[in-house]
């Protein structure tokens, strides 16, 4: 047991930690003395200096070769320790450097993942822009609207300016291309700016635009519900020299006007003059809920509905954006149950075209709730 | 009977010094000279020889060592027996006693037959 113990280096003392030089010294001194003392004693046993010096070396044997041994057995096994010490500390720099390697790495792929999670959420916050723009008006007070001359406008490269100014730059980025892609590209970049700076850049440039841009950049304006001025971009619309724009204008109008305005002079701007300045949502709910009554009249006022009465009220049908309603809160479908119209319709139809049967089938299909 | 000086077999130096260790604490030299006093006198050792053989007990643990004065008030490095120096004195002294015995009953019995 002792034996086993022993070979572990149990009660084997710590490696020398002095410095060569310092073991080396005390080795030296320890033997000198032996070869002192020795010396010494023969001297008193009657030799003379010289020859009891010379047989104290021959009786201790080759003082160069114990010197050896003992610095050997004194540093060996330090050496042993240092040669470990080394072999230890080179591992683990070895392993230290390969997980610093896998944190590098792992490093660069947080890095990629992190600069694309910022385009997305930059992408996001652009499109969260937008449809913020977009549907304040449902989050204003009925008849409250956010007040027009917002004082700063952004500029294409999102420095804020005066209006001029900017509108001046917006007019320089449409003026990059005539095609109709580019005017609705740079309009779409028009409606997400905040408040009504969009719809006021827009006025400014639009003497400026061509007749494609000019038919295009009304568009995004009543895209998802419509922007909260987007009625005084149809405005512009309605107002242009060209007829191509005026008529878009117009078409886009009925979703909020649930009527057809290109009858009769005057009547786009009467409409305008009485709904322009009030939020979309309630826009859009009135307009479509007396469209509802009249056409609710009608099926209660008739067995069969005469054909030119009928048709008359549902050509709107095909012209307007019903998800526009969905978008800004307004409930269709109870509105048309209530006024009879979901049960009524389909038997009052008579002697209606297909083109007009067809649109009374999409009318008793809005009755569902989406 | 024959005077002449025999080698010392090996192991029995590291054997001989802890022996006389037990009694005091010694330096290199006092201890050669305590091992020749005891009657090792024909044992041939060469002195030298002894500090190798203590630098390597010193550094399994079985002696320890300090420098102090010796008796001509010099400089001397001073060798004790340790507790596991004691243990192991202890095992080697009953080793060499067995194989002592049975080398001396091998070599009686030749003797004996010689006769």
């Amino acid at each position: 047991m002792l034996t086993v113990l022993e070979r572990l280096g149990i009660f084997a003392r710590a490696p020398d930690s002095r410095p060569r030089a310092a073991i080396t010294a005390d080795i030296d001194a320890e033997l000198a003395f032996h070869l002192d003392e020795s010396a010494r004693e023969l001297e008193e046993a009657g030799l003379a200096p010289d020859a009891a010096r010379a047989e104290a070396r021959r009786r201790f044997g080759d003082t160069e070769q114990v010197r050896r041994e003992c610095a050997r057995t004194q540093m060996g096994e330090r050496f042993m320790v240092q040669r470990l010490h080394f072999l230890l500390t080179g591992l683990l720099i070895a392993v230290v450097g390969f997980l610093w390697l896998g944190t590098r790495r792992a490093q660069v792929e947080i890095e990629a993942h992190r600069s694309a999670n910022q385009e997305l959420m930059n992408r996001l916050a652009a499109e969260a822009g937008r449809l913020a723009a977009m549907s304040s008006a449902l989050s204003l007070e009925p008849g409250a609207r956010p007040a027009l001359g917002a004082g700063h406008y952004q500029a294409p490269d999102g420095s804020t300016m005066d209006l001029a100014s900017a509108a001046e730059r917006w007019r320089e980025r449409f003026g990059q291309s005539d095609a109709w892609r580019h005017g609705l590209r740079i309009a779409d970049q028009l409606v997400i700016l905040p408040e009504s700076q969009g719809v006021e850049i827009l006025a400014a440039c639009w003497p400026a635009l061509v007749v494609a841009h000019r038919e295009q950049a009304l568009k995004p304006f009543v895209f998802h519900g419509g922007h909260p001025f987007a009625l005084e971009a149809l405005d512009l619309g309605l107002r242009d020299e060209a007829a191509s724009v005026r008529e878009r204008a117009l078409g886009y109008l009925m979703t909020y006007a649930w009527r057809d305005l290109s009858v009769g002079d005057g009547a786009a701007d009467a409409w305008m003059a009485e709904w322009r300045e009030k939020p979309l949502a309630e826009v859009v709910g009135a307009n479509a809920r007396r469209w509802v009554r009249e056409l609710g009249d009608l099926v209660a006022s008739y067995d069969l509905v005469p054909a030119d009465l009928m048709e008359r009220q549902l050509a709107i049908v095909d012209k307007v954006r019903i998800e526009t309603l969905d978008t800004l809160g307004v409930d269709l479908a109870r509105s048309l149950r209530e006024a009879g119209v979901c049960e009524q319709l389909p038997k009052t139809l008579g002697l209606c075209d297909s083109a007009t049967r067809s649109r009374a089938e999409k009318v008793v299909a809005w009755c569902s709730p989406r | 009977m024959p005077t002449e000086d025999v080698d010392l077999p090996p192991g029995a130096l590291e054997l001989l010094a802890l022996k006389v260790l037990v009694r005091e604490p010694m330096h290199g030299y006092a201890i050669v000279r305590a091992i020749q006093e005891r009657g090792a006198e024909r044992l041939r050792i060469e002195e030298g020889t002894l500090y190798p053989a203590l630098h390597r007990m010193e550094r399994r643990g079985w002696l320890s060592a300090e420098w102090g004065a010796s008796e001509s008030n010099r400089r001397a490095k001073f060798y004790r027996i340790t507790p596991t120096g004691r243990a192991r004195l202890r095992t080697q002294e009953s080793a060499w006693r067995r194989v002592s015995d049975a080398v001396g009953r091998v070599i009686g019995s030749a003797k004996a037959k010689e006769a």
